[in-house]
């Protein structure tokens, strides 16, 4: 008997709990760091200040590229408290994607300017127009959706090629000022048994931009090629066709041996390495790189040059907002993400936000910020405003830039030729804009 | 004093409700219901751009499906990655657990070796791997191989990279299955065996004769499960190659959360879903048909 009921009770308790699993709160997302002693914190300044707003912001870089920003908010904005939320890169377009078609989601919301465009047209973003007119309209653009601007560009990222300056003076090599001289800059260094260029082709990403950034040079930045972005992203053009010429000439690094189908089987941390240890002369990357970099190597003579196209010109870089910071419109604390934003959109603002990401450049009027000595040589290139990136201009079809990365993995490995290569690319690109 | 009447199987009354509530719940929860809204939204035009007011389009998405050309090598290569991975592991498995069934005074630790990598997620195995295939001079393979004299050998070229992560599979996953083996092989009676020596029956006749139809129950285990569990690839492929170079590692669960969730496209995978388990439920249906078979020849 006692058995019995000791079974009953036990199996009672197993289905309350788990029915008290099940219920809960509608707000189930936190970082993962956050613990509850978090949240109690979080609650008793609320409850003992009682006007004190807590709001969530949530962005795929980790919490130290915004500590400087974050501690000028806690500063500025003291009525506010920002739980701030990372979420992976590789998740963060489907977390937030989830939590705004609940209705729910973060206060603030870092934006990519595809994802912006989706759901500036699902309605779940408040328009900033006021607060956009800070900007310039080289960072906005890209975040404007029938009329209105609903996310205000952060700092820029760009990618270039990072060298080691000792590797080229002691072998007295000249920098490049085309890409014919960087092909031969290249070559030369392959005689001297150097690896011009560490690569970590197992990732989409380093032939995407190399490419992309030659395109851009060569013809993207022309008249014939400006409006292409927006023909492509109406569907009045195509790759294969417009751009085959320009790719088939970029190809000579890979028929130059710059790139190597060996590199398919290096990843990106791999690729740093060598080239932080003096194992490469060269490395694309960007400034997120850059600590790593020196981590691995203090003693490292850094700099970092622009991609280049077949003319002398100020280089090219790929690159554009990093990100953009949106208010959500079911937020139940608008206003106080508003005023964070404004707080954002001052001298002092991007001034702090820069403080972790230096080298990028911000796109409010009047802020201008000193460029580290890394960046030496892409100073003229930053100057002349040449910072694109092609896929920004694609629309709702921007994610189809990592099928284009796959595909030139694809070319390189020789298992298809250039025009199926940009006729996969379309295809995709044809899928996302019809849905 | 009167005896306590014995409760047999199937005699709890409404008591089994109680015990059996919660599993059901979370089964049905977390695992029927997904699947009647899969099947459900295979048929609409939901996107992460159209979420509401869904439209039907019948069989439009299967279509889509069976057209793409991507989800025709992710499929080639889940069936591969399955077969090849559980065909292995058998292969392998099987006389592993053998030799170490044995009296040998190292069984034990040697055991535990074989084990081990089965204690890891794919994922940390993964990435290990990463690490030790890379054609950089880094990677420990290609740098003994530089030492040596020769060539980069890379792994992860079209042709070659899904059965570098296939082989890290096999390498993980086989001391798993010798484990099942074992206990499979530790309960044939020892009396067979010897029944067997006094016939004159020497050890590969004992072997073919006795310990190989006798071990039909765990093989059908390794190879149903193996099969199922190879269709579903996912974390190795991730942590290793993420599908690439190319297309060349794509899975039928990688192409899933491209084009389904990451792309937005979520009737058509949802479609994808659907054709999946139909696929699974047909190599699984045949590898039971043919494993009874050979339970039943040897019963």
């Amino acid at each position: 008997m006692k058995r019995k009921v000791l079974s009953m009770v036990l199996a009672t308790a197993m289905a309350m709990g788990l029915l008290c699993g099940c219920g809960g709160e509608k707000e189930p997302t936190t970082t993962p760091v956050e613990s509850t002693e978090a949240q109690e914190a979080v609650e008793e300044t609320t409850t003992a200040e009682g006007e004190k707003v807590t709001i969530r912001m949530s962005y795929w870089n980790s919490e130290d590229t915004m500590a400087a920003m974050l501690a000028f908010l806690a500063e500025e904005v003291p009525n506010v408290e920002i739980e701030y939320q990372f979420i992976d890169n590789s998740n963060y377009d489907t977390i937030i994607d989830t939590q705004l078609s609940a209705g729910e989601g973060p206060d603030i919301i870092c934006e990519s300017p595809g994802s912006a465009l989706k759901h500036a047209r699902l309605g779940y973003l408040a328009p900033v127009d006021d607060l956009a007119a800070k900007y310039s309209a080289a960072g906005t653009s890209i975040y404007s959706y029938e009329g209105s601007t609903y996310a205000l560009p952060g700092i820029s990222w760009f990618e270039g090629i990072w060298f080691n300056k000792a590797i080229f003076e002691e072998n007295q090599i000249e920098l490049p000022k085309t890409f014919d001289e960087y092909i031969t800059v290249c070559k030369k260094f392959q005689e001297m048994g150097i690896t011009p260029l560490a690569a970590g082709l197992k990732s989409w990403e380093p032939m995407l931009k190399n490419s992309m950034a030659f395109v851009s040079a060569e013809y993207l930045s022309t008249e014939a090629g400006s409006g292409f972005g927006e023909d492509y992203r109406n569907g009045k053009v195509t790759l294969d066709g417009t751009w085959n010429e320009y790719v088939e000439k970029w190809s000579e690094m890979i028929t130059s041996g710059v790139y190597t189908t060996d590199m398919t089987g290096v990843d990106h941390d791999q690729a740093l390495e060598q080239f932080a240890t003096g194992g490469a002369a060269m490395f694309c990357s960007g400034p997120w790189d850059y600590e790593a970099i020196m981590a691995k190597n203090p003693e490292l003579q850094l700099d970092m040059m622009p991609f280049y196209g077949t003319q002398e010109s100020d280089g090219w870089l790929i690159g554009g907002p990093g990100c953009g910071f949106a208010v959500n419109e079911a937020s139940a604390n608008k206003e106080a993400a508003m005023e964070v934003l404004a707080a954002i959109s001052t001298i002092e603002g991007q001034a702090a936000l820069w403080e972790n990401n230096q080298g990028g450049s911000s796109y409010l009027d009047g802020a201008a910020f000193d460029l580290p000595e890394a960046y030496t040589s892409v100073a003229g290139t930053l100057a002349a405003g040449n910072v694109y990136c092609p896929w920004n201009e694609w629309g709702v079809a921007a994610s189809a830039h990592e099928t284009y990365g796959t595909e030139m993995q694809s070319y390189l490995l020789g298992t298809q030729d250039l025009a199926t290569t940009l006729q996969n690319v379309d295809t995709a690109v044809a899928e996302l804009l019809a849905k | 004093m009167e005896l306590k009447k014995k409760r047999e199987a199937g005699s709890l009354g409404h008591y089994f409700i109680l015990f059996i509530l919660p599993a059901l719940i979370i089964y049905l929860t977390f695992s029927i219901l997904p699947f009647i809204f899969t099947f459900i939204y295979s048929f609409t035009d939901y996107t992460d751009i159209k979420i509401r007011n869904l439209d039907f389009v019948g069989l439009k998405n299967y279509i889509t499906v069976l057209k793409t050309p991507l989800m025709k090598i992710a499929i080639k290569n889940s069936l591969i990655y399955a077969v090849v991975l559980t065909g292995f592991q058998v292969i392998l498995g099987l006389p592993l657990a053998v030799v170490l069934n044995k009296k040998l005074k190292s069984r034990n630790l040697l055991r535990a070796i074989f084990f081990f990598p089965a204690v890891f997620s794919s994922l940390i195995i993964g990435y290990l791997w990463n690490f030790i295939l890379s054609s950089s001079d880094y990677g420990l393979i290609n740098n003994m191989i530089h030492q040596l004299g020769f060539k980069t050998i890379n792994f992860f070229t079209a042709d070659r990279a899904l059965f570098s992560v296939i082989f890290t599979q096999i390498w993980q996953w086989t001391g798993w299955a010798m484990v099942i083996f074992l206990a499979n092989l530790q309960g044939i009676s020892p009396e067979l065996y010897e029944a067997a020596s006094i016939d004159g029956a020497d050890e590969r006749q004992q072997f073919f004769n006795i310990t190989l139809p006798l071990m039909c129950p765990s093989v059908k285990i390794i190879v149903v499960t193996g099969l199922i569990g190879g269709m579903k690839a996912f974390d190795a492929i991730y942590s290793m190659t993420s599908g690439g170079p190319g297309n060349a590692t794509e899975t039928v669960m990688t192409v899933m959360m491209k084009k389904g969730i990451s792309d937005g496209f979520y009737s058509v995978g949802s479609a994808f879903g659907v054709c999946f388990f139909i696929i699974v439920l047909i190599v699984s249906g045949f590898t039971n048909k043919l494993m009874s078979k050979w339970s039943d020849a040897i019963g």
